[in-house]
């Protein structure tokens, strides 16, 4: 963990490892998340009790289960900032709290559009939904914050702050179908637990939250290069990148 | 097989709501990459200017 500590602590080697790292990371993402589409959409079988229509269970379980453990890696980013003082560390919370904010809405958007054949409703004031819609709130105050103080390390502080405080959220969100009995099913994925999904449909389910990961990496990593640039713009080893970008 | 495609395509009647939630995420997915390789673009080219300025 403290060689992890240490390689987080030179914005210049997080860099250039970065480089090195993202197209393969870009890459094995959108394999992944193609084979995964074709396979969800054309191969998987089709569900005897809600048809085609739980086809959408291949973005809405990946994207809620990005949505959490993102913030959780927050979470883990604002300890790192606010005890060992790590300054990439808030970089790398705000260009996760970014990717974090969109699968938080893909999540609920496909939650819309599976509930309204399945439920006959666009949305309920259920349980899961409620404590998905605050974590998307989070998401969205902590990108306010990233632009509403101009001094960006007292905001990377508040943010730090505002991430730790926002994590008694995520347990609410996975125990919530177990503690009130409302209209979301549990889960069909439990760690160390026998899924409660066949196989033929299981093998797609976990191709995509592979690619799902892949791509937050990769973004994560795309915005955090952005973001250093212009935060060490007097250092020398971000005017020699610049030299050599045509 | 026309008709096992064209049924495919329907998904069974809920071809609106599975086919929305494949192009919300795929849309979604991509607006992200290339927002942030413009981005990286835009900013290049500020930092070069302003280097060339100081």
């Amino acid at each position: 963990m403290w060689r992890a500590l240490s390689f987080l602590a030179s914005p210049k080697h997080f860099y250039h490892k970065m480089q090195r790292w993202m197209p393969w990371t870009g890459g094995f993402a959108w394999v992944l998340l193609a084979v995964g589409t074709i396979w969800g959409l054309c191969f998987a079988p089709v569900d005897y009790q809600q048809g085609h229509a739980y086809r959408m269970i291949y973005i809405h379980v990946p994207a809620a289960m990005l949505s959490m453990m993102l913030y959780t890696l927050m979470g883990f980013l604002s300890v790192s900032l606010l005890i060992w003082r790590i300054k990439l560390a808030g970089v790398l919370l705000r260009a996760t709290s970014s990717v974090g904010a969109s699968m938080a809405l893909l999540a609920l958007i496909t939650g819309s559009l599976w509930g309204k054949p399945m439920w006959g409703t666009w949305w309920i004031w259920d349980a899961r939904l409620t404590s998905e819609f605050v974590l998307l709130l989070l998401y969205l105050a902590i990108l306010v914050l990233q632009h509403s103080y101009q001094n960006q390390q007292a905001a990377d502080h508040l943010i730090a702050i505002l991430s730790l405080v926002g994590l008694i959220d995520l347990p609410i969100i996975h125990y919530s179908v177990y503690w009130w009995h409302t209209l979301h099913q549990g889960s069909s994925l439990i760690a160390f637990a026998k899924p409660s999904i066949h196989s033929s449909m299981l093998y797609p389910l976990l191709v995509m939250i592979g690619g799902f990961m892949m791509y937050a990496i990769f973004v994560i990593l795309l915005k955090t290069q952005n973001l250093l640039l212009d935060r060490e713009i007097g250092t020398q080893w971000v005017q020699n990148i610049l030299d050599e970008t045509p | 097989m026309m008709d096992g495609l064209i049924h495919w395509i329907a998904m069974g009647g809920y071809a609106r709501y599975v086919w929305l939630a494949y192009a919300t995420f795929f849309a979604i997915f991509i607006a992200q990459v290339v927002h942030a390789k413009k981005q990286k673009k835009r900013l290049v080219n500020k930092l070069k200017h302003w280097i060339k300025s100081e």
